[in-house]
């Protein structure tokens, strides 16, 4: 290669592509929401796996399913978390620890000393334990202690760090350290999941915070202290992730008061931007970008929609909760409250997972195991429903076979992946590993297509995903530099669109949908919609061709109405040409009878991170 | 009509009835039922309290919070007793499951904490090579190759020839015109499943072809091939150590539950008539 070709690829840089290129230029996928058998509502679904069955299937073995299902993943992921739920989850054996309720007994005080000592000894004290137990000859007082309703909890904590230590390969595979909040009051979903930096001899300082009383909690306020100590306490790093505000009523993005009686004030917006970074955008139990009825003029808004009631149906759904349910809208408030408080709490960026509950983060439509073990693979799966109350019901034929989670990272460790998701360079998709790229800028142009290295120019001349502009420059609007390439065993990709969001003069929170570039040579029709890129599914086969689409769509797109006065921000959804949904491989493989009415194609779709405009 | 019923025997008995009772509890010195219950939350208990929310906030609670988890513990253990005095813990699938979840992780605790010296991790880690070899990598340059295939290929592989920069020929993609040394997984992940084997077969320095990929057919010139090594023991002494302790968690949970079920005398029903009934 001579020197004068080096120009097209990294002006005024070194020989070499690679020194000098400290951006993020990988793309690694994984998911933050994964349960296993140690959950107890997993174990009571029939999971009978743990983590390790979860790590080995996320980093590509073949493993054995709860139901006696051979599975494998048509690719290993790159990272997990395993965040089973914290409550009933706990505490490292107190006889390891030497409670004093362990201590004041003689026996239990000989066990605790025998524990202690370690090796031989501790594993003398431990049969001796399990010969009492089994004989019921252990103290009155302890067994008590450990009966059913106790809060003695056991080693669950510690069995997960031991097993994200065992799986976590730097360079090869990340196992993330974390659990989930599951704070659900009156069935109102306010669920976060918690990930730290961070190896096992800080995980091993805390315990998990759990929800139920007398320790736990359900206001997120207190999620946040505990995250605030976890950083004060060991040096490490931690984040929380929202997730189905579409199940929570109305309470996941306050803008007023919160369901813990709080009000959305400066503290409540500084802490919840600090320590919620990210919002899970889809996954099993529905879809939250958006809904039809916040976004009337987005003709894809409906897609997974669960819009029934909350997470158990105690309370049904009504339209005036939704506005604080979707993450585009929250977006846009967040915008709003920024100018009432000075903080945006909902600056987050996108992040798809599975919310699986079988230790299996499945999320391709042609190799679903569904979210408990009792749906996994069978054929009636599809018209049981999945949840029923004497209100309503949420069909299993409703069950959304997404998401993972894409971030642009420099290395595959938990630091590099941590920090990543951090600066928000992440995108979300409904299962489906398609490469998003979306920059932010004030110089990007046509001529910047022709680069055979997008991502220098990118980072070059813009913010990534995640990022901030700031005081646009004079008469200068916005311009952002896309890519889309589709999953190499994916299908094509119908359109790549620009979802802008911002707040007008008057204050009033407005939202536009932009188609930016499609396949094919489709025009738009007069009120400037594009037609449908068409469908090649085959029903009776569960099929689709690459005939229609592009495999990959490139743009720069200017926002044209843009004001330098306005809060704004951008995100990219990208939309697949239709492909079946799972149903459609349960009825060809198991011959499952699918119930009248139901979706049985979709559009596969990704939702990056927002890049951010603010006028000061 | 009231007279009518003071005259109702049934109204006299009952009349008698209370008499009889008040003459009773006025003369009846018994003390009151010795069985009342007592809930006594000990100093210790409290303490243990105290550090369990230690464990959590990393610190002691305040006397106001202490307050409240007793309260709530108080509460807790009033539901708990009167739940199992009703026999609510019988046949419950949590209840049930939660035991034996706590059972399995006793018979594993001794693993844990058991010491090993390195000897034995060594023989553990010889026996389990393979799992600790990493994988091969590859670093290639591609060219996507335009339809009709044939004739870009020649028409590329000439431009080649001729000194030409390869990134700038064939057709555009976002695909990397180089990669840097990633391994299989990396590579199928990239490009579809099989691209690692295609290239990983070629003549290293040429430009070979085409190799298809999910994209399209690609001109591809083998940069670096680096097989999988076995990395030192000392290297990665830890991770050994982890997988040897967890092996020997399992072998004592197995071990342990079958010295349990070796106690209990097991009568099984025959499954398959239970099925075909």
């Amino acid at each position: 290669m001579s020197l004068q070709h080096l120009g097209s690829i990294y002006p005024g840089k070194a020989y070499s592509p690679y020194a000098k290129r400290s951006f993020p230029s990988n793309l690694y996928w994984g998911e933050t929401h994964l349960h296993t058998g140690l959950s107890l509502d997993a174990g009571l679904f029939g999971n009978t796996t743990g983590p390790d069955t979860a790590y080995r299937l996320a980093r590509g073995e073949e493993i054995t399913t709860s139901t006696g299902q051979p599975l494998k993943l048509s690719r290993p992921l790159d990272f997990l978390v395993v965040a089973d739920h914290s409550d009933l989850m706990g505490i490292a054996t107190d006889i390891q620890n030497g409670a004093p309720n362990i201590l004041a007994d003689p026996k239990g005080k000989e066990w605790a000393e025998g524990f202690a000592k370690g090796g031989e000894d501790a594993a003398k004290a431990a049969f001796d334990l399990i010969g009492n137990f089994s004989q019921g000859t252990v103290p009155e007082d302890l067994v008590e202690a450990y009966s059913p309703g106790s809060p003695i909890y056991d080693g669950v904590w510690e069995k997960i760090i031991d097993a994200a230590e065992r799986f976590n390969e730097p360079h090869r595979f990340t196992a993330f350290i974390g659990y989930e909040w599951t704070s659900v009051p009156k069935g109102f979903n306010l669920h976060r999941n918690v990930v730290l930096r961070d190896g096992g001899p800080r995980a091993r300082q805390v315990i998990p915070l759990t929800t139920q009383a007398p320790l736990g909690t359900t206001d997120p306020l207190d999620l946040y202290q505990w995250l605030e100590d976890y950083e004060a306490n060991t040096g490490g790093q931690a984040l929380a992730i929202a997730h189905n505000g579409n199940l929570s009523n109305g309470w996941m993005f306050p803008v007023e008061g919160t369901y813990a009686g709080g009000v959305v004030d400066e503290n409540y917006v500084e802490l919840r931007a600090k320590w919620e970074p990210l919002y899970e955008v889809t996954q099993i139990k529905g879809d939250g970008e958006t809904h039809p009825t916040v976004s009337p003029d987005d003709e894809f808004a409906d897609y997974g929609t669960w819009d029934v009631a909350n997470l158990d149906i105690t309370e049904l759904k009504t339209p005036e909760m939704l506005p604080r349910e979707y993450a585009r809208e929250a977006l846009k408030n967040g915008l709003m409250l920024e100018k009432k408080l000075g903080t945006n709490p909902y600056k987050f960026g996108m992040i798809g997972a599975t919310d699986s509950h079988t230790s299996l983060p499945t999320a391709e439509e042609e190799n679903f195991f569904g979210k408990s073990t009792s749906v996994e693979p069978s054929k009636s799966r599809v018209s049981h429903p999945f949840v029923k109350s004497a209100l309503g019901a949420i069909e299993g034929d409703t069950l959304l076979a997404s998401g993972y989670q894409g971030i642009w990272a420099t290395e595959n460790t938990r630091a590099a992946l941590f920090d990543a998701m951090e600066r928000k360079e992440t995108y979300a998709t409904t299962g489906s590993r398609m490469a998003v790229r979306f920059f932010g800028g004030w110089e990007f142009d046509e001529v910047d297509l022709r680069s055979r290295q997008l991502a220098f120019v990118g980072y070059e001349k813009g913010v990534p995903m995640g990022g901030d502009l700031t005081k646009a420059p004079d008469g200068k609007a916005p311009t952002f530099l896309t890519y889309a390439l589709r999953d190499p065993i994916g299908a094509n990709l119908d359109r790549v669109q620009i979802v802008e969001g911002w707040m007008d003069a008057d204050g009033n929170l407005q939202e536009k949908v932009h188609d930016v570039v499609w396949s094919g040579d489709r025009e738009p029709d007069a009120d400037g919609k594009l037609p449908p890129v068409g469908n090649t599914v085959d029903i009776e086969a569960a099929n689709w061709t690459n005939t229609i689409g592009a495999s990959e769509l490139i743009s720069v797109w200017t926002d044209p109405d843009f004001d330098a006065a306005e809060s704004a921000f951008y995100y990219v959804r990208v939309l697949e040409i239709p492909t079946p949904r799972w149903v459609l491989y349960d009825q060809l493989r198991l011959g499952a009878e699918l119930p009248e009415g139901i979706e049985l194609i979709h559009q596969e779709r990704a939702y990056t991170s927002p890049i951010w405009y603010s006028p000061s | 009509m009231f007279l009518s019923f003071l005259r109702q025997p049934l109204f006299h008995f009952f009349v008698i009835g209370a008499v009889l009772f008040s003459l009773y509890s006025l003369v009846d010195d018994t003390p009151p039922k010795p069985d009342r219950p007592s809930i006594v939350v000990s100093t210790q208990d409290a303490q243990w309290l105290a550090s369990q929310f230690k464990a959590t906030w990393k610190r002691l609670p305040s006397e106001k919070e202490l307050d409240a988890i007793v309260a709530s513990f108080v509460r807790e253990e009033i539901y708990v007793r009167e739940a199992l005095k009703l026999g609510l813990d019988q046949g419950d699938t949590i209840v049930r499951k939660r035991l034996s979840q706590k059972m399995e992780f006793l018979t594993e605790a001794g693993a844990e904490a058991s010491l090993t010296d390195d000897a034995v991790l060594k023989s553990y880690f010889t026996q389990n090579a393979e799992a600790y070899h990493s994988a091969a990598r590859i670093a290639f340059s591609q060219i996507l190759l335009a339809e009709p295939v044939e004739a870009s290929m020649s028409a590329v592989l000439a431009d080649l020839a001729a000194g030409e920069d390869f990134t700038q020929l064939g057709a555009r993609s976002l695909l990397p015109a180089l990669v840097s040394p990633i391994p299989a997984a990396a590579v199928d992940g990239a490009f579809g499943q099989g691209m690692f084997e295609q290239i990983e077969k070629l003549e290293p320095g040429v430009w070979s072809g085409p190799i298809t990929s999910g994209y399209g057919q690609h001109l591809v010139r083998l940069d670096q091939r680096e097989p999988g090594v076995l990395p030192p023991f000392e290297q990665i002494r830890a991770r050994v150590e982890l997988d040897w302790r967890h092996n020997k968690a399992e072998e004592l949970r197995s071990e342990r539950f079958e010295l349990l079920r070796d106690q209990y005398d097991i009568v099984m029903p025959d499954v398959s008539q239970v099925l075909s009934q």
